[in-house]
């Protein structure tokens, strides 16, 4: 049985301008200790899969329309607010985008690192800040005992994020979910965060939802990965095969575009037009108007469906995007 | 931190030179003279009382001999109305004001900031339209409109609490009230959009994901920088709340320190007048300087230290 099995999850945000299928019927699922990528353009829908997992969109606007989330027998979508704190920060925690404002910036890194043990673990002060101190000193942060009674203005933001990785698996969760958590460091750092996520992931046995747009950090990391398109997954498959034979068009037009992929001086490739506004329904295949790779011909009319390929290998049941 | 106040201070000695010098002209510039009055004076009379407050002098002599006294004696001179020492004045009106001042200040704070937390967490919810249309009106109806108000409904039907007067305790309640409303009003509107801005920010979802109760994540992560905008406020409506009103205190009847403000002007008694403004003045640079050393307390990142550049 998965660690963690997401079925069918529906997420809509009902605005002014109408309802947001941010998310529309997602499911994957994830074994202990592996790691599982979630790949897509902005707005595709990967951050909120995620958000919606640990309850923290905002609702309203936000709504979770349907689907389960089943992790250690809890249904996680609807478990209600009190159950879910338990889960939340303890079991499942979670890193973001940007160290820069995801650390308080009124409270002392102390304050903030030993919140979760005083918390979940019920430890004193003392202990939690001798725990606090080590977690520091295991991602890397020199002289941790001086360091900790520092505010996070003080630190670089490669710096920031490893307190806040620190922050996140000092409960020894049993799942990581890393939202973008290299989008906003540099080139240098972002291969020492990734390797440091690596290192304490195989230390902890922690498994880990990697959310990114970047193709390069996620052949890295990942064991699965799952592409998502306008608020479904449209393709999923183990890392290299994804890699060496990816079938959705979308993926297709996804790994042609990589910079790496190109001689040089040979113009980018880029896939037309932009992702389709969730905010209409979508009838049909959603890649349809931007599939230059396939046949847009024969895209289905009605939602396709995932299929099986064989050897986990996942795709959306569109001949279009197959062709 | 040290040096910090200290340049502030001194920054705030100009500051009241500056002002001394503007309410100086325009005490001069105002028509009449202390002793014109209804009883006709004769010429020799008013000649001597000019001599006595030394108003016979040059202009010049004048404006620089009133700061002069003030450092060397500690004198801000004898109001020509009453004849008594203004320092006399200020000090007795001002324990007054101070009272009611600090009274109204902590209603103010007790109302306007929980109002404003409760409206920013259920936003765009009819707790937060009522207790900001509510706040508007705070912000809008006049003291002359609300004291009455408050006189007519509180006092004539609660016993124990008098219609205006100042010797019991009780009577601070009516005039603290009437002032501290229009403050708590402001302190309302901005302790909202301080909470929302801060509750916006990424570092609230980080708490929340820690799996942080709802109402901690209010007190222990947003509420020390959602407050820090009414902070920056509280400072100069402090000072002008323990400086006293001349309109509340007229309704109730209280002996505070706004009623020389305006009596100072209406008797030409520029020796009061000057002390007030400068003393209202003082105040002013104090609070502003308490009031960012509190953001500095409350915000590391803008916390001053002797080794930063200020």
């Amino acid at each position: 049985m998965p660690l963690l099995e997401v079925n069918e999850l529906k997420t809509h945000f009902h605005t002014r301008n109408g309802i947001v299928r941010a998310v529309d019927g997602v499911s994957f699922s994830l074994e202990k200790g592996q790691t599982v990528g979630i790949v897509g353009e902005s707005g595709s829908g990967k951050s909120v899969t995620c958000y919606s997992l640990l309850g923290l969109i905002p609702m309203p606007p936000g709504k979770i329309e349907g689907g389960s989330a089943l992790f250690d027998s809890i249904d996680l979508l609807n478990c209600g607010e009190k159950k879910l704190r338990e889960v939340r920060g303890k079991r499942i925690s979670m890193i973001f985008q940007d160290p820069m404002t995801s650390l308080n910036p009124y409270l002392r890194i102390a304050t903030q690192i030993t919140e979760p043990l005083r918390l979940h673990m019920g430890m004193d002060k003392n202990r939690a800040l001798k725990e606090a101190i080590k977690a520091l000193g295991e991602v890397g942060i020199p002289e941790p005992d001086k360091r900790i009674q520092m505010y996070p203005h003080e630190f670089s933001g490669g710096m920031r994020q490893r307190v806040m990785i620190a922050m996140a698996l000092i409960t020894k969760p049993e799942i990581l979910i890393a939202d973008e958590p290299t989008t906003a460091l540099d080139v240098t750092v972002q291969k020492q965060i990734l390797d440091l996520i690596k290192e304490r992931q195989q230390e902890l046995g922690t498994a880990v939802i990697f959310i990114t747009h970047d193709l390069a950090v996620i052949s890295e990391v990942c064991d699965e990965i799952n592409v998502m398109y306008a608020g479904n997954i449209v393709e999923r498959a183990k890392a290299d095969e994804l890699f060496q034979k990816p079938l959705h068009a979308y993926t297709r037009a996804l790994l042609k575009s990589i910079p790496a992929m190109h001689a040089k001086g040979e113009e980018l490739y880029t896939i037309p037009g932009l992702p389709p506004d969730v905010s209409k329904l979508i009838r049909g295949c959603a890649f349809r108007p931007r599939n230059e790779l396939g046949d847009p011909e024969q895209c289905l009319p009605n939602k396709p469906t995932l299929k099986d390929t064989g050897n986990g290998h996942w795709v959306q049941d569109c001949p279009g995007c197959l062709a | 931190m040290l040096r910090f106040i200290a340049s502030r201070l001194l920054q705030g000695l100009f500051v009241l030179f500056a002002l001394y010098t503007i309410t100086f002209f325009l005490a001069k510039a105002m028509p009449g003279e202390p002793f014109t009055t209804e009883k006709n004076l004769s010429e020799e009379s008013k000649a001597y009382q000019r001599a006595l407050y030394g108003l016979d002098k040059p202009i010049l002599h004048q404006y620089l001999i009133y700061p002069k006294n003030i450092i060397t004696e500690g004198s801000l001179a004898v109001s020509t109305s009453k004849g008594r020492p203004v320092k006399d004045i200020i000090s007795q009106s001002f324990k007054v004001s101070v009272v009611l001042g600090l009274s109204a200040l902590g209603i103010a704070i007790c109302i306007g900031v929980p109002i404003g937390v409760i409206s920013a967490v259920r936003r765009n919810s009819w707790v937060d339209w009522g207790t900001m249309a509510v706040a508007m009106i705070g912000i809008c109806v006049p003291a002359f409109t609300i004291g009455p108000l408050l006189q007519i409904f509180i006092a004539a039907n609660l016993p124990g609490i008098k219609v205006a007067g100042w010797g019991n305790p009780q009577d601070i309640l009516l005039p603290a009230i009437t002032l501290g409303l229009s403050t708590a009003a402001y302190l309302a509107r901005l302790t909202r959009g301080g909470m929302l801005e801060v509750l916006s920010q990424d570092f609230i979802r980080t708490a929340h994901a820690k799996g942080i109760p709802a109402s901690k994540v209010i007190t222990r992560h947003a509420l020390r920088g959602g407050i820090l905008p009414s902070v920056a406020f509280i400072g100069p409506a402090f000072a002008a709340l323990i400086s006293g009103s001349f309109i509340v205190e007229t309704i109730f009847q209280v002996p505070g320190m706004g009623q020389h403000f305006v009596n100072a002007v209406i008797s030409r008694d520029e020796f009061l007048l000057l002390g007030v403004a400068l003393f209202f003045g003082f105040l002013i640079v104090i609070m502003n300087l308490a009031a960012d050393i509190l953001t500095g307390i409350l915000d590391p990142r803008v916390r001053i230290t002797d080794n930063s550049p200020k």
